[in-house]
């Protein structure tokens, strides 16, 4: 059997590089990737993690993380299409009609 | 077997949410023909299930006796006098908000539709979910429960604004609920069980290192701060109540924030006395404050007014956790039950006059005091509410919470309450420059607004007059209030 701490380690990385996605990519679908992996950084944590436990608690709770991302993401493509439709882009640097003034 | 006949049994709990669940299917159900399709039938729908689930749950809250705490669904979900309480105070907030659809002259477009009821059921049932959880697989799908249709009702606009706000909100949301499943994977390992509340994942959690501690609290607690926009959570606020209009602003700022809040609380009640726990509360907090009540002073359009403002106020709900005990639990529901009926009261003033001016930066609403003379009082004393001045309850909510942080500093001598006090008194009177900036220019500023358009809505007064009755009727008699929240938490 694999030892945990590698696992975590796959975990952190995804964590780490989908961080870095959501805080430096502007395209909205980059984001949504990034976030993604977040999501899946956690999935791979309660998997491996769940091995451990007679209850089987951690690979149910990452069967929840899936379904719900998806609804998520389903919302989230739906905005950005109506986004698309009104102001022709989906880069965050052009969507700037809500600021300080 | 066994197991089918623990959760038959616990369905006899389950008879609010039953409700809302009914009346959610019943709106879809009338959306789908057109002779059905009207907004009253689903106003009217709605409305039964909340009266409905209201009388239930006072009904229950009265023979408490027969109910002191009972785990139910196998210890996923808590029914307790608190949690009855809790779920009453968020059908209340349901109503005004219906109401706030209902009568809101921006609100056109969100009342005829049947989405709007649906996703508004939806939001509160997770609510309910959320107050009564017990694991965290309750907490994230309750979390997300309240989510997605925010999501969905904020861009539901479909116009320029609507849509950016929706976006930007979903964008924050999703990452804070990343954040947070990446802390409860972590929990997860660290303790071996998913079920908060109970003592053994108490025991075990107690004996983490405190570096990890800080840690995954910080990851879990992501969310939750994220729907309270509290400190580093808080960006999407102004943008989002920017671009949305105010029938969803309102249900924004009242449901999700009380349940978010309530959860807090039972979850400060099993980390009381974990210093790892209040010092990161104690400085997430002291920012809320500074950021929420010095960005408001700088804003000239109502609707970012309001939404920093909604960040401050949610520093202060926020200072009743840091106290610990019944007292400082007993400020918070104060605090909530004032906050539950004055924002809704201020954001229909602000719509109502937005209508009139045809503008919401603060600058348009000037000399329309004299035009609108009786909505104008109403709203000073909706926002001395807000900033806690004596003719009104949110005095006595101010001087609850500060006091029970007092205690809390008297006992344990930690400099980090201090600067949150101080923080706290110095918005205070900073709350008071910027609240005081719309009646201020409705009042001392010349009318020079050429577009007026003459709108006498009965309705509309009548609505803003009741809703912020309680809130001057309890000024009167906080005793009374205080008296039954202290046998309310005794059950936390």
């Amino acid at each position: 059997m694999i030892p945990v701490d590698y696992y975590i380690i796959v975990s952190i990385l995804l964590f780490s590089i989908g961080s870095a996605i959501v805080f430096t990519r502007r395209n909205i679908l980059y984001v949504l990737m990034g976030i993604e992996l977040i999501f899946n950084a956690a999935n791979i944590n309660l998997v491996a993690f769940g091995q451990l436990d007679p209850d089987l608690n951690g690979q149910l709770f990452s069967m929840l993380i899936i379904t719900v991302a998806a609804a998520e993401s389903v919302v989230a493509l739906a905005i950005v299409i109506v986004l698309f439709k009104k102001l022709n882009t989906i880069d965050l640097n052009e969507i700037t009609h809500l600021k300080e003034k | 077997m066994n197991i089918l006949e623990h959760i038959r049994e616990s369905l006899q709990f389950l008879v609010p949410e039953a409700l809302l669940l009914g009346s959610l299917l019943l709106v879809l159900f009338l959306d789908m023909f057109q002779a059905t399709r009207k907004n009253t039938y689903f106003a009217a729908t709605a409305f039964i299930s909340f009266a409905a689930g209201g009388l239930y749950l006072l009904n229950q809250l009265f023979d408490r006796g027969s109910i002191p705490n009972v785990e139910f669904m196998d210890h996923m979900l808590l029914q307790n006098p608190t949690i009855l309480f809790s779920k009453i105070l968020l059908i209340i907030s349901g109503i005004l908000a219906l109401v706030f659809i209902q009568l809101s002259p921006s609100s056109l477009w969100l009342r005829e539709r049947g989405e709007t009821y649906i996703l508004l059921l939806a939001i509160l049932m997770g609510c309910f979910f959320l107050v009564a959880a017990l694991n965290l697989f309750v907490v994230f799908l309750s979390l997300e429960l309240i989510s997605v249709p925010s999501y969905i009702l904020v861009a539901s606009r479909f116009d320029k604004k609507s849509t950016e706000a929706g976006i930007k909100y979903l964008l924050y949301g999703a990452f804070a609920t990343g954040v947070m499943l990446f802390g409860i994977s972590l929990i997860y390992g660290l303790t071996a069980g998913m079920d908060l509340f109970s003592p053994r994942w108490i025991m075990v959690f107690a004996s983490v290192p405190v570096f990890s501690k800080w840690i995954v609290l910080g990851l879990v607690l992501a969310a939750l701060f994220f729907k309270t926009s509290l400190f580093p959570f808080h960006p999407w606020t102004p943008d989002t109540y920017e671009g949305s209009g105010w029938g969803v602003l309102n249900i924004l700022s009242t449901i999700p924030k009380i349940a978010a809040f309530i959860f807090l609380m039972r979850l400060s009640a099993i980390f009381e006395g974990m210093q790892s726990y209040s010092l990161l509360l104690a400085t997430i907090i002291g920012f809320s404050l500074l950021v929420g009540n010095f960005s408001a002073l700088m804003q000239s359009n109502a609707r970012r007014l309001m939404a920093y403002s909604s960040i401050a106020q949610g520093g202060f709900i926020g200072m009743a956790l840091l106290g610990g005990g019944d007292l400082s639990q007993q400020a918070l529901f104060f605090y909530l039950i004032v906050y539950l009926f004055s924002v809704p009261a201020a954001l229909f003033v602000l719509d109502y006059f937005e209508n009139i001016s045809k503008g919401d930066a603060v600058n348009n609403f000037n000399g329309l005091g004299k035009k609108e003379p009786v909505m104008s009082l109403i709203f000073v004393i909706v926002m001395a509410t807000l900033i806690g001045l004596p003719p009104t309850a949110g005095f006595f909510a101010k001087i609850f919470v500060f006091t029970s942080v007092w205690q809390h500093y008297e006992t344990i001598h930690s400099p980090i309450l201090l600067g949150v006090i101080g923080v706290a008194v110095a918005g205070t009177v900073a709350s008071v420059f910027y609240y005081m900036k719309v009646p201020y220019s409705l009042f001392f500023k010349e009318f020079e607004n050429t577009v007026i358009l003459t709108s006498k809505h009965k309705s509309s007064l009548v609505f803003v007059s009741l809703s912020i009755l309680p809130v001057v009727a309890l000024f009167f008699t906080p005793d009374w209030l205080m008296d039954l929240l202290k046998v309310i938490v005794v059950y936390i």
